[in-house]
């Protein structure tokens, strides 16, 4: 399967590298901001550098735009997978335009509210997960993550 | 040695300098501090300050540090976390223009309902620089990437290998 990973960096980042037991199965093609850590960790990856910051600014939100559009129409991923947070919402919107299952994962820092990045790309996602039962009671659609121990 | 980390969150966080000033000024701290103050644009006088470190030299100083004073960010935490080092977490708020919403002020309060380290105020440094601790949350965090890689595969690796039998390219 054809996965595109997308997230900013810092905890957004760590988060998607700790999902490697399910990308490194899978063909796959990165998007994140290049920092020292993600340079680093993305060594003999396929990766493109996306712009930063993306917090209320519009010229980067229009190279992202652009960007997501490129790299969807080259790569055509089957999944596109995202920890958020802002960069990744042109690529969820215009990969299911392309047809791709899109999936969010909240980060475990959200507990009774979703996260803007989250709330943009609700209307597009297969699956939200989320971390705490307080938020997955306001979002009955999301799906919580239950860790194997507590099962 | 003290190491103090904001992150490279865009915003500042002028509170916890301002915290670590006064405890410096007042000779309560008298340890030397080392502060990572990435977008902060108030600097604590009397510390030795870095505006971003690379990974390397960010463990590097970990390591060397008696106790960790940090935001209240998820890759902080897991990093901070992930080594044996004691740590007390502070939130940055909406309020104060110190991040986009209150989402680290929320988990502060869900971590310290875990008994995490979380400071409120100066005082609360100052007890944990005097008597720190050492609780562990990332066996949660673990655990919840290995369940979410489950679901993950069973959602989508058997109907995507189906649809691409199913679907001729030619």
């Amino acid at each position: 399967m054809k996965v595109l990973l997308v997230c900013s960096s810092g905890g957004h980042f760590k988060g998607l590298q700790q999902l490697h037991p399910f990308w490194e199965n899978h063909q796959r093609v990165w998007v994140t901001f290049r920092t020292a850590t993600t340079e680093a960790s993305l060594t003999g990856e396929n990766v493109y550098w996306a712009h930063s910051p993306t917090n209320r600014n519009l010229p980067n939100l229009f190279k992202n735009l652009l960007l997501a559009f490129q790299v969807i129409a080259k790569t055509r991923p089957q999944l596109i997978l995202s920890t958020g947070a802002g960069v990744a919402v042109p690529f969820l919107i215009i990969g299911k335009l392309f047809g791709s299952q899109i999936v969010f994962v909240e980060s475990v820092t959200r507990i009774h509210t979703l996260s803007l990045s989250a709330r943009l790309v609700l209307p597009f996602l297969s699956v939200l997960y989320v971390q705490w039962p307080q938020l997955q009671t306001r979002y009955p659609q999301a799906e919580l993550i239950i860790p194997q121990e507590s099962l | 040695m003290i190491l103090v980390t904001v992150g490279t969150e865009q915003y500042p966080f002028n509170r916890l300098m301002s915290w670590i000033e006064v405890l410096l000024q007042t000779e309560i701290i008298q340890e030397e501090i080392v502060v990572q103050y990435g977008n902060c644009t108030i600097l604590p006088a009397g510390a030795r300050v870095y505006r971003f470190l690379k990974e390397e030299k960010f463990q590097d100083l970990i390591n060397q540090a008696r106790i960790v004073i940090a935001h209240c960010g998820e890759g902080t935490l897991l990093l901070l976390d992930s080594l044996n080092k004691p740590y007390i977490l502070v939130s940055r708020s909406q309020k104060f223009q110190e991040h986009i919403d209150d989402h680290q002020v929320e988990l502060a309060l869900a971590l310290s309902q875990i008994n995490v380290p979380i400071a409120w105020c100066p005082g609360d440094l100052v007890r944990f620089i005097n008597a720190p601790k050492q609780v562990s949350v990332s066996d949660v965090s673990k655990a919840s990437a290995i369940a979410l890689c489950n679901s993950l595969e069973k959602r989508f690796a058997p109907t995507l290998k189906e649809l691409s039998v199913g679907i001729s390219r030619s």
